[in-house]
């Protein structure tokens, strides 16, 4: 006759395995989930997280983006420039921002005005069109329309939007971004690199200077 | 148990084995990547030299540096560096279609491409022709130091078709920038259609 364990310890570890073989798989899954969730708010997870602030820069003050160190230096209002063919449609005048802009990546890079202005976005402001890339970037010496800024060769570049008139006044506060973005590594599909998306690295406020027709600007 | 294989095919596969991982590790890491698969076919020579790739055909006559420039079209655009004047001739050889996209000067691992700012007076990114060679300036905006730098002596100017040379022939001339006088200004002529 074999020895019968003791019947005390023999029900305890049984009445457990029955419980647990009656509980859904469900329940297990929630219930540890549950746990874990709970774990981590009690370690501070739901905590509210300051949103860090976007620090304000001062006209004249460099701020190094990936690729371009750009300085912007003034914000004025204009009717046009027609001597390098820059002319709002009638009822609208040009915004611009001036900067010093120096390229510190090993290539050339053309400032684009394609999708928001490469390194300058201004806010708050009516935009001619939903576009809000500049409508042209010029190289301030020359009037040159393409702007390629070449390895560690300062340029000042004025970029120019397309505002409906009156949206603006001389003396008005404008504020303009800052934008950056991080470099991805090589593109796969095409040709070139790839980069995320643009953000605002931060922001300067303009006093705006009404230059009128212009013949100084 | 009784052993089905008989041990010196244990080791024999075992060595076999090995011998593959071997290979295939030679093969993965000397399988030229898709840069080097794609890269531009350099043709080298020198200054003076009448280069000739798949579909261009160039000869760099004269580099010259200068603080400015007057153009022949009357532009005369400042620079924070100095100006690299390159007078060439370039022609297409096969097709024209194609523009001499590609013209820059490579100091170090940094590229410097052919300014655009003098517009008609240079023959940066100029429709080519086969066999009328366009005659004339091409201006780099390079930075005062780097010119007068040691790296400057071993640079190299890169001529090719489109602005895209992968895969295509890319002309390759050393030039020496240090040794170079910069000059105050330097004038240029307009860009003419022929030999001048």
């Amino acid at each position: 006759m074999t020895p019968t364990p003791p019947l005390e310890q023999r029900s305890w570890r049984l009445r457990a395995r029955t419980l647990y073989d009656r509980v859904p798989t469900k329940w297990l899954v929630t219930g540890i989930s549950a746990a874990l969730l709970g774990l981590s708010a009690l370690l501070g997870g739901l905590n509210q997280v300051a949103a860090e602030p976007i620090p304000e820069f001062e006209a004249g003050e460099p701020y190094a983006a990936l690729q371009l160190t750009i300085t912007p230096e003034s914000a004025s209002l204009i009717d046009g420039f027609p001597e390098q063919l820059v002319m709002p449609a009638d009822g609208n005048r040009l915004l611009v921002v001036v900067a010093t802009v120096t390229n510190t990546w090993p290539d050339p890079v053309r400032i684009s005005t394609i999708g928001p202005a490469d390194s300058l976005l201004p806010v708050g402001i009516d935009f001619a069109d939903a576009f809000t890339g500049p409508t042209s970037v010029i190289v301030f010496d020359d009037g040159t329309k393409v702007a390629t800024v070449q390895p560690d060769v300062p340029v000042k570049v004025a970029y120019v939007w397309e505002v409906p008139a009156g949206s603006l006044a001389g003396g008005d506060e404008l504020r303009v971004d800052v934008l950056d973005r991080d470099y991805e590594g090589e593109a796969a599909i095409y040709f070139g690199d790839r980069f995320s998306d643009f953000r605002t690295a931060g922001y300067v406020t303009f006093e705006l200077d009404d230059l009128g027709a212009g013949g100084t600007g | 148990m009784t052993r089905t294989t008989p041990r010196w095919r244990q080791v024999a596969n075992g060595a076999g084995l090995v011998v593959i991982l071997v290979i295939a590790g030679v093969v993965a890491h000397t399988t030229p990547s898709e840069e080097q698969q794609e890269a531009a076919i350099p043709v080298r020579g020198q200054i003076g030299e009448t280069l000739d790739g798949r579909n261009i055909r160039a000869t760099v006559d004269d580099v010259r540096i200068a603080e400015s420039v007057e153009a022949g079209n009357g532009w005369a655009g400042p620079t924070s560096g100095v100006w690299v004047v390159v007078d060439a001739s370039v022609e297409a050889r096969v097709t024209d279609l194609a523009t001499l996209g590609y013209a820059r000067i490579k100091v170090g691992d940094v590229t410097y491409s052919a300014s655009t700012r003098p517009d008609r007076a240079t023959i940066a990114e100029t429709g080519l022709s086969v066999g009328i060679p366009w005659t004339g300036p091409l201006m780099f905006e390079l930075p005062l130091p780097l010119v007068s730098s040691d790296a400057a002596r071993h640079a190299e100017l890169q001529l090719a078709v489109s602005n895209d040379p992968r895969a295509d022939s890319m002309l390759v001339m050393p030039v020496d920038l240090y040794s170079i006088e910069i000059e105050k200004v330097v004038e240029t002529d307009q860009p003419v259609w022929g030999v001048r």
